[in-house]
């Protein structure tokens, strides 16, 4: 008797936008490698390139795992998650001409939640608004920010006024998600659905979801991050 | 000599303007294909190079729209995409009635063999 392998369709589909953005980075990397005379500055951003696509990746795969356990939760500050998040991806924005800041309400409460994902959530989606295409050579800037908008709620976002940031882009990269090819996609999805999956899934992971809002004029994609009741009578 | 990239992604982009201009070949870079369609307005290249995929119009758009030029219908096109031939048009023939030159994978076809094809293209 032959056994057969068969493998889950829509596993595969969740994946297409993963393999997009990895065979950008790899495209990149090749790029700079192979360059006539590589000089320090394409060592460091194959460096760069490396290090963000394999953040990116490990954060996909703790997204497919997040998404069949329940997460362990640890009291944390979401403002320092923001500031880790802006830290991390400062060279790679600066690869790609972009300015980040960040705007954290001061003394926030600490939230209860699940680091990792926290951080994945917000990572996935700053990183993608890094490198999604331009149709601009202009610099650009996005704010990082977290802030509490309503009792025992925080936020966390990234907002632009130089981007149009519209949940299209999280709707397309779900529509990239759910179909069966490596059809044309719009360049938004091939090269940021990775990051936009992952702030997905994590955001879902912890009961949130992505969604548009605007803060200080700007408009941006972010999440709500519920503080426990406890902590917010401490 | 001027060719004309059509690129989304910004380090590719300047990769690519880099192995050109390194052989004496000028390059004008453009992100998305309403400013490449302003730019050939004024400025009439020797070799159009162009990703499908980008932001709003797509390349498809970009190649129906600069065909439709009559002073541009002889300048060669070379698709150059992450996205492999056959997904969309298996059997070749909207790329020959769109006077495309070749088909080239990025995966498969680096930089160095991309700028070596262009060249001896417009050297003939």
């Amino acid at each position: 008797m032959v056994s057969q392998v068969k493998l889950n369709n829509d596993y595969l589909n969740s994946i297409s936008p993963l393999l997009f953005d990895l065979q950008n980075h790899f495209l990149q990397i090749r790029a700079l490698a192979e360059a006539k005379e590589p000089d320090p500055q394409s060592i460091d951003e194959i460096r760069l390139l490396s290090r963000h696509a394999l953040l990116i990746l490990d954060y996909a795969m703790f997204a497919i795992d997040a998404a069949q356990t329940e997460l362990p939760l640890t009291t944390i500050s979401a403002a320092a998650m923001a500031k880790d998040v802006a830290e991390d991806l400062k060279r790679l924005a600066g690869a790609y001409d972009v300015d980040i800041d960040l705007d954290v309400t001061k003394q926030l409460e600490p939230v209860l939640t699940n680091e990792a994902a926290a951080k994945g959530a917000l990572y996935g989606l700053a990183s993608s608004l890094i490198v999604i295409p331009r149709s601009s050579d202009k610099k650009i800037r996005i704010v990082i920010a977290a802030q509490e908008t309503k009792p025992n709620t925080q936020r966390l976002g990234v907002y632009s006024p130089d981007l149009k940031v519209t949940p299209s882009a999280v709707k397309l990269s779900r529509l990239l998600a759910g179909k069966n090819a490596r059809s044309v996609a719009p360049a938004e999805v091939h090269h940021s659905g990775l990051g936009l999956m992952v702030s997905d899934q994590l955001s879902q992971a912890l009961g949130s979801q992505l969604l548009k809002f605007t803060h200080r004029g700007n408009k941006g994609i972010g999440f709500y991050v519920p503080m426990s009741a406890q902590l917010s009578i401490l | 000599m001027l060719v004309l990239i059509i690129e989304p992604d910004r380090i590719l982009a300047k990769e690519y303007k880099k192995a050109f201009e390194g052989i004496g070949i000028e390059v004008v870079l453009c992100s998305d294909a309403q400013s490449a369609i302003g730019l050939v307005d004024h400025q009439k290249p020797d070799a159009v190079i162009v990703e499908l995929q980008l932001a709003g119009h797509s390349g498809i758009d970009f190649l129906y729209e600069f065909r439709s030029y009559e002073d541009l219908s002889r300048v060669p096109l070379f698709i150059y995409s992450s996205v492999p031939e056959y997904a969309f048009d298996p059997d070749k023939k909207t790329w020959e009635s769109l006077g495309v030159e070749r088909y080239l994978y990025k995966p498969k076809v680096p930089i160095d063999r991309l700028v070596g094809i262009v060249k001896s293209k417009i050297e003939k």
